[in-house]
């Protein structure tokens, strides 16, 4: 009985600490994934009781996903590290204990800054930094700022860039003039995915897209998803799966545009007229005939039958047929598009993805019906064109050596049929905005730039996507001034990467490398080739949450705070990065500290202002803070100053939202929402920018690569530097050995984001129980066939003789010339207990160097080809299904 | 993916040993009883005085196996609804009767046969069956698992505790010669055959049953992870066997048919238990199926 | 009396697992112990295949196995339909766990942590909250509902007193509230043809339905 007695007690008191009464909530905002959702924490004693979505906020709307819940495991992780710490061992290598030795900041920082302030002086440039897409804000407003204020533009975000957009976000800025696309959920009827799971998945607003997407889907939106695997994300939820042969989404794409264009003649003239370039008469060299005097590029006035500068107030200009003009025979780039489309037949595209030909023309057929070009709709008192069609691509689509054309084809759907930016049909995230109606702050907004081509009004690197880079004799590590497209390079830690520069003459090679958060050795591609790499690098620091397979080559080691313990004034900007797109209403949340950093874990941002003083560049680290985070008089920092970072985001606060909101406001309310206008949202209606349809300056800037590339002996591949796309293979395709008959490609879960969310006990929890997650997924005849039964190790080859092994689960709802496994699995650091031989590491099979990354842009292929066979490896790891 | 029939944990070779002495206590009780009714009162009244130690120990096991032991009084709160609590009342009742009945007519010989305990022992037997019925009926009713739930289970494991308490008798007759006149073998060994063959029928009958419904557990068993101890265990070491053997020794006129009846009595026991961990071993939780109304 | 039941809409739900980790997260349930998960399954044969997510909870059935079965009296339906366990009461027996047909019940042997190194300050704050050697099960958030009626709340509307799992739901696939309240949004969503609960054959009738499950060619 008093045993009894006493549980009675011991409950009645716990119910004091987590009942729904107690504690108090914190506004803020999550950063398990790059999504951004506004989140609210309970504190209970100082301890984190609960996270939830932030009700009062449009970015989530007050729910979350099950990474955003599981933070707190994240936050109270036993194998989080605490305080700085210094390798005692002087070799480095995989599976070489560091020997880490505890040291205090002071002397951390002594020997950090004393090793850059050597670099600084010597040469900037050996500074090689890093930050992870993870933490994407913290990246663009305080990892980057550092970088470029220090002088050096070497800067590498991990794999992110090479695996998820290279293509993906440059196109995207080039014609949405924003980071992604999604499919205007609230007005949508039908859209078509490539690769992509917007609403259906993690990242860029993929909470709120999830609520949008789902409603869309109640409301009857059909969705065609074309995907190797049915089994996750949109084609799990799709109205019509089409499974496909990985990287020949091009194929497919342009076969539909031909099937619209020249089939069914189904396009829209008026928006192709006036918001893209389809009117600018090209010549035979495939260039802009332009106007002698003014060099602007000319089309043809129909009803004047006579040439006219593309922004001339002309009549009705002609997308079709051919012309002299100043002695050149010309013709609309439209025209072109028509004739260079033709060969790229439905039957064609199907001896390339095996979609069938007659699948192809239906579903061009439903999306060019679906379009209903030509009607109106009024929003917020707006008539403007309604185009209830969309077609996306993310980086399933365009995680190939084909990106760049990957990318334009799929988006060039979009612009055939107008529905670029129009209600219904494909939204840029947020790429236009007023401003607060009390400050006008922020306010950006495409606009017609060179050419009357679209420049985007915000971007995350200082450098906008258009006009792209002129081409130059590279000088950075990446290579990117060669590359004209690329937003990242592999030859950051490609194997080739010494031949590379030893080629350009780079004069200098990087000493140092300062990691914020990313974990290249398992988010690039195989390790071996990182590791050779880095760890030629003399001296590495990283800040990070957990001592990973990363750190085991680090120097120093910094005790980061993850989310629940930082300050960042602006993690939802710029908005084109997670802010949900559609009507509704803007927000702008911060990042608070909910409990004070726990042990000696120190915000990472306050370190590189730290650093910024010890090393003496504060002035210039100030000035690139100003610029990068949109501070204003009489807010800006004075270049002599001292701040802290609370003092950065509280001017930069005030700056956007007046002297009453600053970090105090903000830090009781968690945010400042208010409502979206037409002219926002639908800004495409309102620009006079066009978009590009003819790709001329993909071809003008290979004119300048090419010579460049020629003379330090690098190929130039031109089939990547057309101005309308084509189809090129991955070097995947090419494979002729019979024996490699499957495609191995990874995908991200929903319950994962990058690498580190598999130490978390929680989602490792869920994430056990899925059928999926941990396993090599392959279709059940495949399996069949090679005699692979569920639950059977099996064996992955490459042909480059790179092996892992993993446990099959078969499956029905994948494509049986394709093996999935979730991307980022299979740790192996001691160090994290939960996530180590979890899965299958997939990025093992995966070659880093130029002849495996796009010759345009550099993107990575992310697609392999393998031989399968029952195996077992010697260290058995892996999970038991639960 | 495969669907998961998710094989039952929670109740493991704690509960098997229960059901299985349980229902030995309650078989050779009954053998006893009829034992008594065949006029051999010596061996019935051994068969009887073991019935109850077996019951208590078997329920110490489910003592063992709860999650708060010192609250297993509790067990008794809801005959009305609960057949795990009626369970426990038969089982508590019969121990009481037994015991009653061991004290009376062992302890105190004193107490001469007669009207009252011929009702005594006539409860005690009653409850035996209620018990051993009951052992095939605490699983029998779950709904959740295909495997268990079937009226079939309560005749099988009453037939089989029976089966078991004969095991129990011929191995008391046989490693006691002296005490026991192996005539009394003879009286038993042909109905046991009947009984023995009755169980296989049974047995078929029952996998048949659940097989028509959800073939896959029954295939689990068959041929699956339990195959073995189904196949070596139940069948050839709890059926054919003893069949064989008591067969053999029904012929047979020699110094060995104590020990081949020997041996028939312990592969009677051990078939027994093996009978009650492969089925609740065999229990699976079958996946939701969608598109089922 | 309210009569609470839940509704789960398939075809919104887009398998995130955030009402597993909610649940976590709410109730702190110990390592192995989901009141609330996502189970999935694949429907067709290739290329006419898809996985369907299909998020479990306890079923709160009206019929209830779990309590027919207790000999303790420690399982209970409630008058408000909500079938919970009273770990004073319960002797751990287990019979529930086994008679559940949706696997919605747990034996807590032990006390257990997350991590070796002992409970994390997360963990401590739900000190006996959880009593080890009872059977534990989702009990549709009771603290929350009980606080709302307390404050004159209506659990299914407003947000503090409504299941961890439905507030949290980012696709808004579940919706929770009074079945015998003919206003309410569950009611009207449960008169609907398509809704149908999991495992008919029972005869458990579950008060959490299922709708919206739709496979096209």
């Amino acid at each position: 009985m008093s045993l009894r007695k006493a549980e009675k007690n011991q409950q009645t008191q716990a119910d004091e600490k987590w009942s729904v009464s107690e504690g108090t909530w914190i506004s803020s905002v999550c950063s398990m994934c790059y999504g951004g959702c506004s989140i609210k924490v309970k504190v209970v004693d100082g301890v984190v009781r609960k996270i939830e979505g932030n009700s009062d906020s449009p970015l989530g709307n007050g729910r979350l996903c099950a990474k955003g819940t599981s933070g707190i495991m994240t936050l109270y992780d036993p194998s989080r590290i605490n305080y700085p710490l210094k390798r005692t061992n002087p070799e480095k290598g995989k599976g070489i204990d560091p020997g880490w030795e505890r040291i205090s900041w002071d002397e951390a920082l002594d020997i950090i800054a004393e090793k850059m302030k050597k670099i600084h002086q010597d040469e900037p440039r050996k500074l090689f930094c890093m930050g992870t897409t993870t933490c994407a804000s913290m990246m663009r407003n305080s990892v980057r700022s550092f970088t470029v204020s220090f002088g050096t533009p070497n800067f590498f975000s991990g794999g992110g860039g090479l695996h998820c957009g290279n293509g993906a976000h440059q196109v995207a800025g080039q014609t949405h003039a924003s980071w992604s696309i999604v499919p205007d959920f609230d007005y949508c009827n039908y859209v078509i995915y490539f690769g992509a799971s917007k609403g259906h998945a993690a990242g860029h607003a993929g909470n709120t897209n999830a609520q949008l997407s789902s409603d869309a889907r109640s409301r009857g939106m059909k969705t065609v998803v074309v995907d190797p695997i049915g089994f996750q994300g949109a084609a799990a939820k799709a109205t019509e799966w089409v499974p496909i042969i990985p990287g020949t989404d091009t194929a497919l794409a342009i076969a539909m545009v031909n099937v619209l264009i020249n089939e069914l003649g189904i396009y829209d003239a008026e928006f192709l007229k006036y918001k893209t370039n389809a009117s600018y008469l090209i010549g035979p060299d495939g260039k802009y005939v332009r106007d002698t005097a003014s060099g602007k590029p000319l089309v043809w006035d129909a009803n004047a039958e006579e040439p006219k500068a593309y922004d001339d107030p002309a009549g009705d200009l002609a997308l079709e047929g051919s012309y002299e003009v100043q002695g050149v025979k010309c013709r609309p780039a439209f025209e072109l598009l028509k004739e260079h489309v033709r060969k790229y037949t439905p039957e064609k595209a199907e001896e390339i993805t095996k979609v069938p030909a007659r699948t192809i023309r239906r579903i061009a057929r439903e999306f060019g019906e679906a379009a209903q070009i030509g009607s109106k709709i009024v929003i917020d008192g707006h008539e403007l064109p309604y185009r209830p069609v969309s077609t996306i691509y993310f980086r399933g689509a365009q995680g190939h050596k084909n990106s760049l054309y990957a990318c334009i084809a799929i988006d060039m759907l979009n612009f055939v049929v107008g529905a670029a930016d129009m209600p219904g049909g494909t939204l840029g995230f947020c790429p236009a905005g007023l401003g607060h109606p009390e400050t006008n702050r922020p306010a950006f907004y495409p606009k017609a730039g060179l050419d009357g081509l679209l420049v985007t009004g915000i971007w995350m690197s200082p450098h906008t996507p258009y006009p792209i880079r002129e081409p130059a004799q590279p000088r950075t590590m990446g290579l990117g001034e060669m590359f004209p497209f690329a937003l990242s390079s592999p030859f950051m830690v490609s194997s080739d990467q010494e031949e590379m520069w030893e080629k350009i003459g780079l004069p200098y090679r990087p000493e140092m490398i300062l990691d914020h958060g990313s974990n290249p050795i398992m988010s690039v591609g195989n390790d071996e080739t990182v590791i050779n790499s880095v760890k030629k690098i003399p001296f590495i620091v990283i800040s990070e949450l957990y001592l990973n397979e990363f750190t085991d080559f680090a120097d120093i080691v910094l005790p980061d705070t993850c989310y629940l313990e930082r300050l960042e004034s602006a993690p939802n900007h710029p908005p084109i990065l997670n802010h949900p797109a559609g009507m509704g209403r803007w927000g702008w949340p911060i990042r608070q500290p909910v409990i004070k950093p726990l042990y000696e874990r120190r915000d990472f941002a306050e370190v590189l202002l730290e650093l910024a003083k010890r090393i003496g560049i504060s002035s210039n680290y100030f000035a690139t803070l100003n610029l990068m985070q949109g501070i204003e008089s009489p807010y800006r920092l004075e270049m002599e100053g001292d701040y802290t970072w609370e003092e950065v985001c509280d001017r930069q606060l005030k700056s956007h939202f007046g002297e009453e909101k600053g970090l105090e406001w903000f830090k009781k309310h968690g945010l400042i929402s208010w409502p979206k206008k037409a002219e926002e949202v639908y800004w495409r209606a309102f620009t006079k920018a066009r978009a590009p349809i003819y790709w001329e300056f993909i071809l003008t800037a290979g004119e300048k690569v090419e010579p460049i590339a020629q003379k330090y002996g690098v190929d130039f591949v031109e089939s990547y530097y057309r101005p309308l796309p084509e189809y090129n293979p991955c070097v995947s395709h090419e494979v002729k050995d019979p024996e490699f008959d499957l495609y191995g490609i990874y995908y991200r879960d929903i319950m994962h984001t990058n690498s580190f969310t598999m130490q978390n006990v929680w989602l490792d929890e869920a994430s056990t129980r899925d059928a999926y997650i941990y396993y090599i997924n392959l279709n059940t005849s495949t399996a069949a066939r090679k005699g692979i039964k569920d639950g059977d190790w099996i064996c992955l080859e490459s042909v480059k003789g790179r092996k892992v092994w993993g446990k099959a689960n078969l499956s029905e709802a994948i494509h049986p010339e394709v093996l999935a496994v979730a991307g980022c699995t299979g740790h192996w650091s001691k160090d994290q207990p939960i996530a180590r031989a979890k899965g299958t590491f997939f990025n093992a099979l995966l070659e880093i160097d130029y002849e495996h990354a796009s010759p345009v842009n550099l993107n990575m292929d992310n697609c392999v080809k393998l031989k399968v066979y029952p195996s077992a490896p010697e260290d058995k790891g892996g999970v038991e299904r639960a | 993916m495969q669907l998961i029939w998710k094989p039952q944990l929670a109740w493991n070779w704690k509960i098997a040993c229960y059901l299985y002495l349980a229902g030995l206590g309650a078989g050779s009780y009954l053998v006893g009883y009829i034992l008594k009714l065949a006029n051999e009162p010596a061996v019935a009244r051994s068969a009887m005085l073991i019935s109850a130690p077996l019951v208590i120990i078997g329920t110490l096991f489910l003592i063992w196996d709860l999650g708060r032991p010192t609250r297993f009084l509790r067990a008794l709160m809801r005959p009305i609804k609960s057949w795990i609590a009626r369970g426990a009342w038969l089982l508590t009742c019969f121990t009481v009767v037994s015991m009653l009945n061991s004290v009376l007519t062992i302890w105190l010989f004193n107490v001469p046969e007669g009207n009252s305990v011929t009702i005594l022992q006539s409860l005690g037997a009653l409850l035996a069956l209620g018990v051993a019925v009951y052992t095939g009926i605490m699983i029998g009713i779950m709904v959740s698992l295909p495997m268990w739930n079937t009226s079939i289970l309560p005749v099988l494991f009453l037939v089989s505790a029976v089966s078991s308490g004969i095991g129990l008798v011929y191995i008391l007759i046989t490693a006691n010669g002296e005490t026991f006149p192996l005539a009394i073998l003879e009286k038993m060994m042909l109905p046991h055959l009947g009984i023995l063959i009755f169980e296989a029928l049974i047995v078929y009958f029952y996998l048949a049953n659940v097989a028509k419904s959800d073939p896959r557990d029954v295939h689990n068993l068959l041929k699956g992870k339990l195959a073995g101890v189904f196949w070596l265990g139940f069948i050839s070491l709890g059926l054919i066997l003893p069949l064989l053997l008591e067969a053999l020794g029904t012929i047979l006129d020699s110094g060995l048919k104590s020990y081949i009846i020997f041996l028939a009595g312990l592969s009677l026991l051990v078939g027994g238990f093996i009978l009650r961990l492969v089925i609740l071993l065999a229990g699976n939780l079958p996946p939701v199926v969608l598109g089922r109304r | 009396m309210p009569r609470w039941g839940m509704i789960i809409d398939l075809n919104r739900c887009v398998g995130c697992a955030g009402c597993q980790i909610a649940c976590k997260a709410e109730n702190c349930t110990p390592l192995g112990v989901t009141f609330s998960w996502l189970d999935s399954q694949e429907i067709g044969t290739y290329p006419n295949a898809r996985r369907v997510a299909v998020p479990m909870i306890c079923m709160h059935c009206e019929e209830p196995e779990c309590e027919k079965i207790c000999p303790a009296g420690a399982t209970e339906k409630r008058e408000d339909g909500i079938v919970t366990v009273n770990p004073d009461l319960c002797i751990g027996c287990k019979s529930c766990v086994v008679a559940c047909p949706y696997g919605a019940r747990y034996m807590y042997e032990k006390a257990t942590t997350y991590f070796p190194s002992g409970r994390t300050p997360f963990e401590k704050l739900f000190d006996g909250r959880h009593s080890a050697g009872t059977v534990l099960k989702c009990d549709f958030c009771l603290h929350r509902i009980e606080e709302g009626l307390r404050r004159g709340l209506t659990p299914g509307k407003d947000r503090e007193v409504t299941p961890a799992c439905v507030i949290n739901c980012m696709a808004k696939a579940r919706y929770f509230g009074d079945l015998d309240d003919p206003e309410s949004e569950v009611a009207q969503l449960n008169s609907r043809a398509t809704v149908f609960p999991l495992k008919p054959e029972c005869n458990t009738r579950p008060k959490v339905t299922y709708g919206g499950y739709l496979l096209k060619k």
